[in-house]
């Protein structure tokens, strides 16, 4: 069962987030409130979980970017989704550079369990 | 060629050397005035998605997991599931209600009558209809105003709102209103973070937030304060920013006795603009 981490700082996405994930067979071994919560979050983890952090952008402290850039540096084996309300070509470039594997409209709360899976699936193979 | 002819050709150089640097700092002036811009369209427009879709997905999702799992859920959960997506929706409704409450000012409709208003009522006609309304303690040495009572009850709440939200919880808002014989002048006083001065005038842009972690923390588009000055302008009277007295935000609003024409002109409704028909919550 993959391992997830949710960071947001909107408590009812954090539920909905979980509700979804854990409805298709994901382990949601914690949530975060915003960034800075996050690393310290990710970092409590014993290696190999998570195996994802799906990450919300806009948020207090560190934004959803810069703890994806952070968790590059020093948690590089996990994946990292980037789950945000506004997605243009900065923000999506900013992502890429910051070593996000993918970027997903939060209009698209219902399909990113099977984002996640597929991910995860390209990923083994 | 001779010295003379050198030495004009020198000047002549000098000239255009002069222009081209000037040039130059046009343009870079330009293009950085132009990035600025941008960034801001850019982040005005990632304000506005973040605080519409944040609601609109709470809401979808919930009625995609009550609609999937109506049969596992219990009565209790069903329950509190409906008051999140209500609240989610209350907090969509009152942002599209300030959108359009602002799009009415701009085409400059709003409902025309002037009365006076008993201003220690309206306080607490609003004061019962905020979160944190009993944090208030007012003071009112004038009581009444003559206005627009639609458009005056929205700046009241606009600007409680504000402060409520920024304050600590522990804090009490202060409420002021007085004469000084030409004008009613009532004033606002938080105990919050304060708004830096470069930013003061940029907080009655429509859909400016400010900067902060007290911003991000908070939702809102933004709207509020730039309805405030509308209205207050329609009114012929003015809104300061100041500090309050041990840190804070003082807002003091001026309302001029007796307010000019503009109050009076084309009415359209008496709900919209003025905020008789809306909710409360949001904004800086």
């Amino acid at each position: 069962m993959a391992t997830v981490v949710v960071v947001d700082d909107e408590t009812d996405l954090r539920l909905l987030l979980g509700i979804a994930l854990r409805r298709h067979g994901f382990d949601v071994v914690a949530e975060a409130v915003d960034g800075d919560d996050g690393l310290a979050t990710v970092e409590s983890l014993r290696p190999p979980v998570p195996d994802v952090v799906v990450l919300d952008n806009r948020m207090p402290g560190m934004s959803g970017v810069e703890l994806a850039a952070v968790l590059r540096d020093r948690r590089p084996e996990v994946m990292v989704v980037l789950f945000s309300a506004f997605l243009d070509r900065e923000t999506e470039a900013a992502a890429a550079e910051a070593g996000v594997t993918m970027c997903v409209g939060k209009d698209r709360l219902t399909d990113l369990p099977e984002i996640l899976a597929g991910l995860l699936a390209e990923h083994a193979a | 060629m001779s010295d003379e002819q050198l030495r004009r050709l020198e000047r002549r150089l000098q000239r255009a050397r002069a222009a081209q640097r000037e040039s130059e700092r046009i343009a870079e002036d330009a293009l950085r005035r132009l990035y600025e811009a941008n960034e801001l369209k850019r982040a005005l427009l990632g304000t506005v998605n973040h605080e519409l879709r944040t609601p609109a997905t709470i809401i979808a999702g919930f009625a995609d997991y009550l609609h999937g799992a109506w049969d596992e859920l219990s009565d209790a959960d069903r329950r509190g599931i409906v008051a999140r997506v209500a609240d989610a929706g209350e907090r969509l409704a009152v942002m599209v209600e300030d959108v359009l409450a602002l799009a009415q000012l701009e085409i400059g409709a709003m409902a025309d009558r002037v009365e006076e208003v008993d201003l220690a009522a309206l306080l607490d006609e609003v004061r019962a209809r905020l979160d944190g309304g009993d944090r208030l303690a007012a003071r009112l040495d004038c009581v009444a105003v003559v206005a627009h009572r639609g458009s005056l009850r929205r700046v009241l709440v606009e600007l409680l709102k504000n402060a409520l939200r920024y304050s600590p919880v522990t804090d009490p808002v202060h409420v002021t209103a007085h004469s000084d014989g030409r004008d009613v002048v009532l004033q606002v006083r938080d105990a919050g973070p304060g708004i830096a001065l470069d930013e003061r005038s940029r907080v009655f842009e429509p859909f400016y937030r400010g900067a902060g972690d007290h911003v991000v923390r908070t939702s809102g588009l933004g709207v509020g304060l730039s309805l405030v000055r509308r209205l207050v302008d329609l009114h012929g009277g003015e809104v300061k920013l100041e500090d309050g007295p041990g840190g804070g935000t003082a807002v003091m609003v001026r309302l001029p006795a007796t307010p000019p024409d503009a109050v009076s002109v084309n009415g359209v409704a008496e709900t919209g603009a003025d905020g008789s028909d809306s909710s409360e919550g949001e904004e800086r």
